[in-house]
């Protein structure tokens, strides 16, 4: 059998296209001259799949396939990291999809209002998750002030319980309320001139990082596969099974702190290391609903829905732009694993190029692929430290933006998150650590991690009163009062007149 | 289908309106007025009188007659707002059981709900005899600024009333949808409420569609025209000490008379420049001579006197600006509401802060019944588009270690709402929970309202801290709110729904609720009629009674002799109506005999 190579068609703006990562991924790997095998191999999907994405990616334009499809269901099996919301066709923002997403059971149950009434709110409840907030309001995101006002009001005036006052409602009733409060929410963001540009900074940063981050990823992912494939044996692992796309990172929880004296046990044990990470887990994910239903907020890169694309921003489109073109020429060389130090310096050449031209990613991506033709060069694992120390530092910058933004809208645990990611990009920057730590702290996050920033915002600035109270803050949220007393010892030294840290050291004592 | 009255139960006043044919209208009662002052007396007889006639008598029957009981309603015994009121009040405010306020009438304790809900009945009536048929359903309105005790202390005062209260609505925001119904308004309006006790002000996006949201609402609930009569009286109790050395606020029927006429003044002096109050044989002296009082008021001088007060609301009208997020320019209307309103320095004073002429479309007595009609038509008629988003006026959290308050769902928030946050034990080998609810402000709880608190137990064993406990506080589309408390290792759970908090147990409302209707039937069949000429009568005997003995004590001045004459002009009246059954102009002509009396009794009261 002819092999199966799939082709870019020219001219089109894949930017614009409702893409999940995974498919942007596997377009991105579109040559013309790699196989559907290499690409499988290359982005670690299997080929039933990558065939399914294939077909896709060809009804909506993006390629042309040089065999002839069968037809097939696009959302076929081994699917799951694929994101809940990918319309079959692009649509315009403004209009409300309606794919049936609840049990059509939920219907049944008795109450006062119509079959037609019932499934509208059955449909807005299920589809409220990774929705932006002109999602919620089904307008576009360059539509003026009165248009979202009037959006809000003629939604309100189906969702807001009391247009069915009076009636029994059932499990309608709080439904419509979960409905009526994130439209609310989304109304308060937009319909106000300054927070409306405050929501389009947040969200135009959440997708530059998103944008990054995703790169970035499929960066590092890329030559963990190459390096696969570098090894001998790894030719025959097209059957064995690569992971399905990038894994979603958690962070795994260190062990307990330790307390300079023995705690005093517990009647019963504390939960297992497994039970508390499925909590934590849980718990983040109801914060970042902040409801009762647990709801996607802010929409994440995971969570957001493609249809949020394109990126308006120019830079980041370019700099995603050269990054993918990057990438796939330096795959397109090592695809075909054949060693060479030519193809090396060509990489290497490639990475200083971007690199000068302030393609940061460019530069990783090059140099990733160098050290997969080279993993013992020592001065390319350097370079490569470097470059992609400054690429985390670049996006620490976007997530700073749109961690302040999310601190000021109270969503803790979507705080921490990106503070997190700040110090992580900046770990000398004493600030991001103070905010990550302060943040988990509000959120009632993982305190092992906020005892780690709040160490270190600490060791940073030992002389910075508010540090040390932080850093006792936590170790009295955990329980660790001798290690919060030490604390806040230094603090009153440090202060000794604040009445905060009495109070505290009062507690804590 | 079911009629729904709209109560406007205002600290001075009251008004009744109802949706009729799609019509939003105000009812008048018997008097032929459409406002009621919201005063209840109980008379030496024991008998119930509620309204104008109950004004009437205020003077003679100073310590059992209720005004301005708004004012006390859901508020705690303790609390300053009470405190002050009862030293200024001439009837008796005591304790009650639950820290509660109560009044003494005639040796007889009532709640302020159960005052509240003579009103309400007397509301209900007005508006029954007008429709001929009996009425259930109400809405009925409260300042935007009450707190929740409040609230619901006015919803026990309903169903006292034999009212099933569906919706508590905000004055502001009612007067809003009275604006804007039946017209293609788009637009953010500012509704600016300054009645007899309370200040409003509220911001609303009102769409032509029918939809009505409120944005963010400010207050104070202490804040009304009765606060400018006591800037008044103040005056005219100063420069009567000053000229005799005698503080009339000892006397508790002078107290009367200087705040009736200093209210007379104020409002005259809304539309002229200058007024005279003028109150003869006020008091005695030592010597026992009659005093009088004799003082001109110019507008300027009243404006002095309550500048501070009217500024106090434009502080209030910039900081819920701020909270909307909103500049002065993009108001695009401003209602003005409440009696006050028609006050040329508040007027003024608005105008000049908005840089708008206030609108004049609306009447600022009836608007807010008007809107209260409008709300309970839409939420009981399936066609009705209109549908109205309110906001919570305050902050609603927990108590906190160290006695701080923990926000949990802030001010001006839309609801229906909710909100959650995750607590931790304190204490090591901490077992149990409180949760105290809370409402206000202020960062230290002491300084808020506690609405309600409950206990969440059986917490595992653990370092303090350890434990987490997940606190949700909901607010749904009634108002009412409920928390509840998680423990998020086990899953137990603990809630309350915030009610009974207006200081009224379920069986004391209970009894009330009996009480009162047997009190309605009784009310029913002695008719008005009845009541105004018994009260006529009344009033004539007492009169002839004190005739002699003014005789002597005035005879010698030209202002006596004529007081006298003038006198039996009054009675001879009063007789001749009575006679006639002409209801209206008797009722209207007892303020003439009160007045009389009054005097009367004060120049004999003073020299014997
Ligand atoms: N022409 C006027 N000039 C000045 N003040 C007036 C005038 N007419 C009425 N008032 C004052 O308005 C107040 C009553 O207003 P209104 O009837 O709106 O109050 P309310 O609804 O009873 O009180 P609230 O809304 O505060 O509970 C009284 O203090 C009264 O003296
Ligand atoms: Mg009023």
């Amino acid at each position: 059998m002819a092999p199966r190579v799939p082709s870019l068609v020219s001219g089109v703006n894949v930017y614009a296209l409702p893409l999940s990562t995974k498919e942007g991924f596997v377009l991105s790997r579109v040559d013309g001259s790699a196989s559907v095998e290499d690409i499988s191999i290359m982005v670690g999907v299997k080929q039933d799949e990558l065939l399914a994405i294939l077909e896709r990616l060809a009804e909506l334009g993006a390629v042309k396939l040089s065999w002839s499809t069968v037809q097939r269901s696009v959302a076929g099996s081994g699917n799951a990291a694929r994101p809940p919301v990918t319309p079959a066709k692009p649509k315009p923002a403004a209009v409300p999809e309606p794919p049936v997403r609840y049990d059509p059971r939920e219907l049944d149950e008795v109450a006062a209002i119509s079959l037609e009434v019932k499934k509208r709110i059955l449909g807005a409840y299920y589809s409220l998750e990774g929705k932006d907030y002109y999602q919620l309001l089904g307008v576009a995101r360059d539509v003026d002030k009165k248009a979202i006002r009037s959006a809000y009001f003629e939604l309100s005036r189906f969702f807001h319980p009391d247009s069915q006052f009076g009636k029994e409602l059932g499990s309608f009733k709080p439904k419509m309320e979960s409905v009526f409060k994130r439209l609310t929410e989304a109304y308060d963001a937009l319909g106000r001139a300054p927070r409306r540009k405050e929501y389009d900074d947040y969200l135009a940063a959440t997708e530059r990082t998103s944008v990054l981050q995703q790169t970035l990823d499929q960066v590092q992912h890329d030559t963990e596969m190459l390096r696969h494939s570098q090894a001998p044996a790894a030719a025959a692992s097209v059957q064995s099974e690569p992971p399905a796309g990038p894994e979603p990172r958690r962070a795994v929880m260190p062990p307990p702190l330790a307390e300079t004296t023995p705690v005093q046990i517990s009647m019963r044990p504390p939960p297992s290391a497994e039970e508390r990470k499925a909590y934590a887990r849980d718990r983040l994910r109801r914060q970042l609903g902040g409801d009762s239903k647990p709801a996607s907020w802010p929409p994440t890169a995971e969570q957001r829905p493609v249809s949020s694309f394109p990126v308006s921003n120019e830079s980041s489109k370019d700099r995603r732009d050269s990054a993918i073109k990057g990438l796939r020429q330096s795959l397109r060389a090592s695809g075909h694993a054949t060693g060479g130090s030519d193809r090396l310096l060509a990489h290497l050449k490639q990475a200083k190029d971007a690199e000068s031209a302030g393609d940061l990613l460019g530069a990783a991506g090059a140099l990733q692929s160098a050290l997969a033709l080279e993993p013992e060069r020592k001065e390319i694992q350097e370079q490569y430290e470097r470059v992609s120390k400054a690429v985390t530092r670049s996006l620490a910058d976007n997530y700073e933006k749109q961690a302040r933004y999310e601190e000021k809208m109270g969503k803790w645990a979507a705080a921490a998150l990106s503070w997190e990611r700040v110090a992580e990009g900046r770990p000398e920057d004493e600030y991001a650590a103070h905010s990550a730590a302060e943040a988990l702290l509000k959120a009632g996050g993982d305190l092992h991690k906020a005892q780690r920033y709040a160490q270190r915002a600490a060791d940073l600035q030992p002389s910075r009163v508010t540090n040390v109270v932080l850093l006792a803050r936590v170790y009295l949220a955990a329980g660790l009062r001798l290690n919060a007393r030490r604390e806040l010892e230094k603090a009153v030294k440090l202060d000794p007149h604040d009445e905060m840290i009495s109070n505290l050291l009062h507690e804590a004592r | 289908m079911e009629t729904v009255i709209g109560i406007d139960l205002g600290t001075t006043n009251s008004c009744v309106g109802v949706v009729e044919g799609g019509q939003p209208v105000v009812i008048a009662n018997r008097g032929g007025y459409k406002t009621t002052p919201s005063m209840v007396a109980i008379t030496e007889a024991g008998k119930r009188l509620v309204g104008h006639i109950a004004k009437r008598q205020a003077v003679t029957n100073a310590e059992h007659t209720v005004f301005a009981a708004k004012r006390l309603i859901g508020r705690k015994w303790d609390s300053q707002q009470v405190q002050n009121a009862a030293s200024n009040c001439p009837y008796s405010i005591v304790k009650g059981p639950h820290n509660d306020v109560r009044i003494q009438l005639r040796g007889k304790m009532y709640s302020v709900p159960e005052v509240s809900a003579m009103i309400l009945q007397e509301m209900k009536m007005i508006a029954e005899d007008y429709l001929g048929h009996a009425v259930e359903k109400a809405v009925v309105t409260v300042p935007a600024y009450f707190n929740d005790g409040q609230r619901q202390a006015t919803k026990d005062a309903g169903r006292i009333a034999g009212l099933d209260v569906i919706r508590i609505i905000n004055e502001p925001t009612a007067a809003a949808l009275a604006y804007g119904f039946g017209k293609q308004i788009d637009k953010t309006v500012a509704v600016y409420d300054l009645g007899g006790g309370t200040f409003d002000i509220s911001i609303l996006e009102i769409s032509g569609t029918g939809v009505f949201k409120v944005v963010s609402t400010a207050g104070d609930t202490f804040l009304g025209g009765e606060d400018f009569d006591l800037r008044i009286i103040q005056w005219l109790v100063d420069s009567f000490k000053d000229e005799h050395g005698i503080d009339l606020r000892e006397d508790r029927m002078a107290l009367q008379r200087l705040k009736d006429a200093s209210e007379k003044a104020k409002c005259e002096l809304s539309s002229v420049e200058q007024t005279e109050v003028n109150l003869p044989f006020i008091i005695s002296n030592a010597r026992n001579e009659a005093l009088h009082l004799q003082r001109v008021l110019g507008r300027p001088q009243l404006e002095e006197l309550t500048r501070d007060l009217v500024e106090r609301t434009i502080q209030t009208c910039e900081q819920t600006l701020e909270e909307a997020g909103l500049d002065k320019d993009e108001i695009e209307d401003v209602i003005l509401v409440g009696g006050m309103t028609r006050m040329p320095l508040v007027q003024h004073a608005v105008e000049s802060f908005f840089e708008r002429e206030p609108n004049k479309g609306v009447h600022p007595d009836e608007v807010v019944a008007l809107g209260a009609a409008i709300q309970g038509m839409a939420l009981t008629q399936e066609a009705s588009e209109m549908i109205l988003l309110d906001v919570t006026p305050h902050t609603l959290g927990i108590m906190v270690v160290g006695g701080y308050f923990e926000e949990l769902i802030p001010l001006n928030t839309t609801v229906p709402t909710s909100r959650s946050k995750v607590f931790t034990t304190v204490r090591e080998n901490q077992t149990a929970v409180k949760i105290l609810v809370m409402q206000g402000e202020s960062h230290r709880a002491d300084e808020n309202e506690l609405l309600g608190e409950f206990i969440l137990t059986g917490l595992r064993r653990a370092p303090a801290g350890q434990v987490e406990v997940e606190v949700t506080f909901e607010i749904n589309a009634d108002g009412i709110v409920s928390v509840h408390a998680k423990d998020l290792e086990t899953g137990q759970q603990q809630s309350i729904t915030v009610t009974a908090t207006s200081g009224l147990t379920v069986d004391e409302i209970q009894n009330m609720v009996t009480e009162a209707k047997d009190f309605a039937v009784a009310r029913r069949v002695s008719d008005e009629v009845e009541g105004a000429t018994q009260e006529a009568e009344k009033l004539i005997a007492q009169i002839e009674q004190l005739f002699p003995d003014v005789e002597q004590v005035v005879a010698g001045s030209d202002f006596g002799r004529d007081a006298i004459e003038k006198a039996r002009g009054v009675v001879a009246k009063a007789r001749a109506l009575i006679k006639a059954g002409k209801i209206d102009e008797l009722s209207e002509q007892i303020d003439a005999l009160a007045r009389t009396q009054r005097m009367f009794k004060g120049v004999v009261g003073k020299v014997s």
